[in-house]
């Protein structure tokens, strides 16, 4: 479907490039970080909202948690990210054992963690993402769903309708498909970034993340 | 095709018929059939049948800078680098991969039902277990067959106990490169019939297994395995050119292939040969090598099974015997997880010249290459849009959409070409007046000859204003002229493109054959340029060959050829 012809205002611009539709649910917007030339098209939810509470003694066992502020900061998206219609953004969430505070016996409880996504990523209209990292060059397809605590590496094609089970981990340079997901292919060298600097061939290539970026925005 | 429209694909000059004439030994007749040849070279058919298999997306192509071509996957040789499990992405060291039979030697695991990875997750204490697998898709887990693990680590050690009867998996497997490995194994299941430990170790295998089947399917596999590598061993002992482990074979290795090929050749000696070696082998007959009766197999089957405990054929095929998988399980619950297969690093080479085209980062974590000569590096990166007129077709989204055009009525396309080299390049695009094939559309390309400027460090400005975004005036919108280009920036230019479609006359009887109302219009382009940098390079290929100034004269001149096909959109009808 080609896209509506924009309205006036249609989308927030922001100076680093940002383009967030209005009709685009963002909640918690200050737990979310947008590295800049981010695309975040209208019905699209981000669960920023869901962030893990300020813990005096922090988890043990999270090697994954080595931002500033980790507790602060519920979804993060790199450069060049492009979020379809009708997404969701979740962050991950696991069971983990906490003391007492008052002395009893340990308690499980959910914790979210979180959703890190890097550079030259487009996800698809309708897909749903729970995942705990994907990485850059990530293309995922339509109606996809990617499961809770999912790891995606560099460089891999999702096609649609994909269901990615949770707590599986995609190692990079693949195609793939179905329900549950396989891999299915790998992808040409020439997917990623071309190596040479300057080059117009650039990152995002095989995502086509800068003319998606151009592609939308307000009518000038 | 599938694929949404406009899309775009190479074919590479390795299988042009003409180019293959030219560099093959050529009698005097051959000649003639080559200027024949060359005199009305034959525009490429997109739609015959051969013609899949030349055809790439461009960004699986890569370009040779020693032969001067582009490079397919059918033009490279590959090497491995690194071997890793694509689920913990651990590498294993190559010495041990052989040993550890390509599988995951940690917990990685894949569901018997479903195929998706299983997790390792605890039924009693979250520390102490015990343990089970488990599928987070299909919820099958290893508790419906009754397998629990004491540690969260090393499954793969304990299911492989399991396999062995008990015993941990014989340590001389996982030296693969010693020739003595195999009559080495301590495991009844492995050793040569007639050797002293075959009689007491014997029962211990038919403990394990329900009495009627001597041994399970991982056993039997064991068991032939190790018979047929003797046999091989013993028959090739009195024959030279019979590789001495053939079970061991590297069958990617080129040495290999030339053994391989060296039996077809001399074949009348080899036949004399192969006769002699019948004599020799035989084939397994006792059950402590592995032999079984069909007969007894199908009794131990019940006769009436539920139809949904049955297992399909793939699930029957994702059984792998070299492991605790049971390729003849009838029901479900005889299903076993599988370890997770390994993942290669590959390095490729130019098949012809030998230099390097892609070189991986070591590191699995790594998705860097250390050397990437992509043919998108080299080549126009083509895009290719409607041309923006009123009530014309409206602009593609990045991914594409089904186009439909209508017969008969011309339709106008911006394609442009963007240069990646950092030399100016001339260009020319040489397409056939009618498409080949049933439905004859008509296209002309308005201006077939230009130039593009190079490519520089300064892309701010084309990324700032992408084509797209028209830096084009406005009056000039829409206005084609023979000859001219459409538009123009500094490492790109546009060409317009027009088609009348054929109408296409379907009969009430006749369907249409797949895809046959697709327009794919076979382009023809020719690049020339200068490589102007050329000394560093010069340089380097004189130190890598050891060459003198005179052998190897390079005016940095380079001429690139190839066809590409353009999914343009489908015919109304
Ligand atoms: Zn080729
Ligand atoms: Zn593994
Ligand atoms: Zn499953
Ligand atoms: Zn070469």
């Amino acid at each position: 479907m080609p896209p509506k012809p924009a309205v006036r205002g249609e989308y927030i611009e922001t100076e680093t490039g940002n383009k967030i539709n209005r009709k685009a649910s963002v909640l918690g917007p200050r737990h979310i970080i947008l590295a800049g030339k981010c695309v975040i098209q209208h019905d699209v939810v981000i669960r920023g909202d869901l962030v893990r509470p300020s813990q005096p003694k922090p988890p043990t066992q999270q090697g994954d948690q080595k931002s500033a502020s980790p507790d602060q900061t519920s979804i993060h998206l790199g450069r060049y990210v492009f979020i379809s219609p009708g997404c969701t953004l979740h962050p991950p969430s696991r069971l983990t054992t906490v003391a007492s505070p008052n002395g009893g016996e340990p308690q499980q409880i959910m914790t979210y963690f979180m959703l890190r996504i890097s550079d030259y990523v487009y996800i698809g209209p309708n897909t749903h993402v729970r995942a705990a990292e994907i990485k850059s060059n990530v293309y995922i397809g339509a109606n996809c769903t990617i499961g809770n605590m999912v790891i995606i590496k560099d460089n891999v094609k999702i096609l649609d309708g994909t269901v990615l089970p949770p707590n599986t981990v995609w190692a990079g340079g693949t195609v793939i498909a179905g329900r549950p997901g396989r891999v299915v292919g790998e992808i040409g060298e020439g997917w990623a970034a071309s190596g040479t600097s300057g080059s117009t061939v650039d990152e995002g290539v095989g995502i086509r993340s800068r003319e998606r970026w151009a592609s939308v925005g307000n009518k000038r | 095709m599938a694929l949404p429209f406009p899309y775009i694909y190479i074919s590479c000059p390795c299988s042009d018929a003409s180019r293959r004439a030219l560099t093959s030994k050529r009698s005097s007749r051959d000649v003639d059939i080559d200027r024949a040849m060359q005199d009305d070279e034959d525009t490429f058919d997109p739609r015959h049948p051969r013609s899949a298999f030349s055809l790439f997306p461009p960004e699986h192509l890569l370009y040779c800078e020693e032969c001067h071509e582009i490079k397919c996957p059918r033009c490279v040789t590959e090497e491995i680098n690194a071997t890793y499990c694509p689920d913990c992405l651990f590498e294993s060291p190559k010495v041990m991969v052989r040993g550890e039979l390509n599988r995951c030697p940690r917990n990685c695991f894949h569901c018997p039902i479903c195929t998706s990875q299983m997790i390792t997750t605890s039924i009693g204490d979250p520390k102490s277990g015990p343990f089970v697998l488990n599928c987070n898709y299909c919820m099958w887990n290893t508790l419906d067959v009754g397998i629990k693990f004491d540690k969260a680590i090393g499954i793969r050690g304990q299911v492989d106990e399991m396999a062995n009867g008990g015993k941990q998996r014989p340590a001389t497997l996982k030296s693969p490169y010693s020739g003595q490995a195999e009559p080495a194994r301590k495991s009844s299941l492995s050793q040569t019939p007639l050797s002293p430990g075959h009689q007491d170790e014997a029962p211990d295998a038919m403990d394990r297994s329900v009495p009627g089947a001597p041994l399970d399917a991982t056993a039997r596999f064991n068991a032939l395995r190790a018979f047929y590598k003797e046999q091989i061993t013993d028959s090739s002992a009195t024959d030279a050119s019979f590789p001495t482990s053939a079970l061991d074979m590297a069958y990617s290795s080129p040495s290999s292939l030339q053994r391989i090929m060296n039996i077809y050749t001399n074949r009348d000696s080899s036949a004399k040969r192969s006769r002699q070696k019948l004599t020799i082998m035989r084939e397994a007959r006792t059950s402590s090598e592995g032999f079984i009766l069909t007969t007894e197999s199908t009794k131990v089957s019940s006769p009436s099974i539920d139809y949904d405990e049955t297992t399909t054929a793939s699930q029957r095929a994702f059984q792998h015997p070299s492991f605790i998988g049971n390729p003849d399980a009838v029901k479900v619950s005889e299903l076993r997880p599988m370890p997770t297969l390994m993942r290669t690093k590959r390095s490729k080479r130019c098949a012809t010249c030998k230099h390097i085209l892609t070189r991986p980062d070591l590191k699995i974590s790594s998705a860097r290459y250390r050397i990437k000569l992509i043919a998108l590096n080299y080549i126009p990166f083509v895009t290719i849009k409607p041309l923006p007129v009123p009530g014309g077709l409206l602009a593609p989204v990045p991914d594409g959409a089904d186009v439909v055009l209508a017969p008969g009525k011309p339709v106008q396309f911006i394609m442009t070409l963007r240069n990646p080299l950092f030399d100016d390049a001339s260009v020319s695009l040489g397409c056939p007046s009618v498409t080949p094939g049933r439905h004859g559309h008509r296209v002309t390309i308005l201006c077939p000859q230009f130039r593009i400027g190079k490519n520089s460090d300064a892309w701010d400005d084309a990324l700032n204003n992408p084509p797209d975004r028209g830096t084009l005036n406005p009056a000039a919108g829409g206005e084609q002229i023979a000859g001219k280009l459409y538009d123009q920036g500094r490492n790109w230019a546009s060409v317009v493109l027009e088609i009348v479609p054929a109408s296409i006359v379907r009969q009430q009887s006749a369907e249409l054959d797949e895809d046959e109302d697709v327009i794919e219009i076979p382009i023809r382009v020719r690049l020339e340029w200068t490589v102007t940098d050329l000394d560093a390079g010069l340089e380097r290929r004189k130190r890598d060959k050891g060459l003198d100034d005179g052998e190897d004269v390079d005016d940095g001149k380079r001429e690139l050829s190839y066809w590409m096909v353009v999914g343009i959109g489908r015919v109304a009808c």
